[in-house]
């Protein structure tokens, strides 16, 4: 071993992780070097001075309410490239997640509620309106995790839904509208491949909670989507 | 609190709060669930920043950036890792970034502007902290502070800092032993 142990090999030492080998070797130069023994012993005490530090602050204030602020203000980065949308069309519109969430979820308590009344949702001018349902966010999760009559519901849902986003179409902005094309198009594929694998297994809950969270992202891609319609419309 | 609604969702049966479920809502894009993921691990997040830059504006200031950045980029979280480490990863990069272009502004080695003011806030936001500890790690110069915070505190690996501060593992294991003597040093004083 060379003159002094080297910092790396210290740091190595004190944290347990030396090779056993290496390890005697820097036990046997410690006993005879004493600049090395204080390097090591200085090392450990500010090691465990630090480490009994906590690692969780009070704040000094709620952060909250400028977070949710800048949440409206800035674009979120997701399946929509939302930030992505032309503001110069004043019909093609960029919003950020809370807003297109805040839109969804009105859409869905309207349509859900229109269910249960049996009457046909209304939509705002120019914009197509839903024939049958889709469920508020609250009940999404969990109505989606089983059975048969909650996919037969995401598959109506999913319809209303595909019917606005063709119509409404021309509202989003056309890097926006592919992307969301693309997405349905993988998800869709997706959807196919579990119900072919369901046709030959049809037991497998594997393969039913495949089916229900590739229905979920289907309908969260067209809840976004067609919140944006709406609110361009 | 706007999330209370599916708050009986997001609770374990022990009654914490299952933070992977609640990032599950804010992906269903769920902003009142977001609130909750904010108040359950702002104050890990705080304590990051407000050591790693020691300055407790310009800490709360990150803090902010870092809940407004995770929120724009949820869906790019995929489980991979829990959330808490996939935010605090987020955190840490935002915080060298910010470190890094103050830096260049300030060419200065350490960040603390005012001392007084900073072991103020110190007291106020970590009650029952070694005040001379927090001190210490305070004057460090920068490299040194920010590899000691990282594995000292935060507990980060050496590979994983190397990664985040772009120098060998090597050299972070050489910082570290550095910046524990010099702290060792400042207790003494």
């Amino acid at each position: 071993m060379s003159r002094h142990i080297d910092e790396g090999a210290l740091t190595d030492y004190l944290d347990g992780s030396l090779p056993a080998a290496q390890r005697r070797e820097v036990d046997d130069h410690l006993e005879s070097c004493q600049v090395c023994r204080a390097e090591l012993e200085a090392a450990s005490e500010a090691k465990l001075a630090v480490e009994s530090l906590p690692v969780e602050a009070v704040l000094p204030r709620d952060l909250w309410v400028g977070i949710r602020e800048r949440m409206e203000d800035e674009p979120v980065e997701g399946v929509l490239a939302i930030e992505r949308a032309r503001t110069t069309d004043p019909r093609r519109v960029s919003l950020s997640l809370p807003q297109l969430a805040a839109a969804s979820v009105l859409l869905m308590l309207a349509t859900g509620s229109a269910v249960l009344l049996g009457v046909r949702a209304t939509a705002s001018p120019g914009v197509p309106a839903l024939r049958s349902f889709a469920r508020s966010e609250a009940l999404a999760d969990f109505q989606f995790t089983s059975l048969q009559p909650v996919i037969l519901d995401s598959e109506a849902a999913a319809a209303d839904l595909s019917e606005v986003l063709e119509e409404g179409r021309d509202l989003l902005d056309p890097e926006t509208l592919e992307v969301v094309e693309e997405s349905l198009r993988t998800i869709e594929s997706a959807i196919r491949e579990v119900r072919e694998a369901l046709a030959a297994d049809p037991a497998s809950e594997v393969l039913h909670q495949r089916l229900t969270d590739h229905m979920r992202q289907r309908l969260n891609v067209l809840r976004r989507a067609t919140a944006v319609i709406y609110s361009a419309g | 609190m706007g999330a209370s609604l599916f708050s009986v969702g997001s609770l374990t049966r022990s009654g914490a709060i299952d933070l992977e479920a609640l990032v599950r809502k804010v992906q269903d894009g769920d902003s009142g669930a977001f609130e909750e993921v904010y108040r359950s691990l702002a104050g890990r997040i705080y304590a990051l920043c407000l050591r790693m830059v020691g300055n407790s504006d310009e800490a709360e200031e990150l803090t902010q950036d870092v809940f407004v950045r995770a929120w724009q980029r949820i869906d790019s979280f995929r489980g991979d890792s829990k959330f808490s480490t996939w935010l605090h990863r987020l955190a840490v990069n935002l915080v060298l970034q910010h470190r890094r272009s103050r830096a260049r502004l300030a060419a200065r080695e350490t960040l603390v502007e005012d001392p007084a003011r900073y072991e103020q806030a110190v007291r106020r936001s970590l009650p029952g902290t070694k005040i001379d500890i927090e001190r210490a790690i305070a004057g460090l110069p920068s490299k040194a502070k920010r590899v000691l915070i990282l594995r000292d505190i935060e507990g980060y690996k050496y590979k994983e800092i190397a990664d985040l501060t772009g120098v060998t593992i090597g050299t972070v294991k050489a910082q570290v032993h550095r910046a524990r003597k010099l702290v060792r040093e400042a207790m003494e004083r």
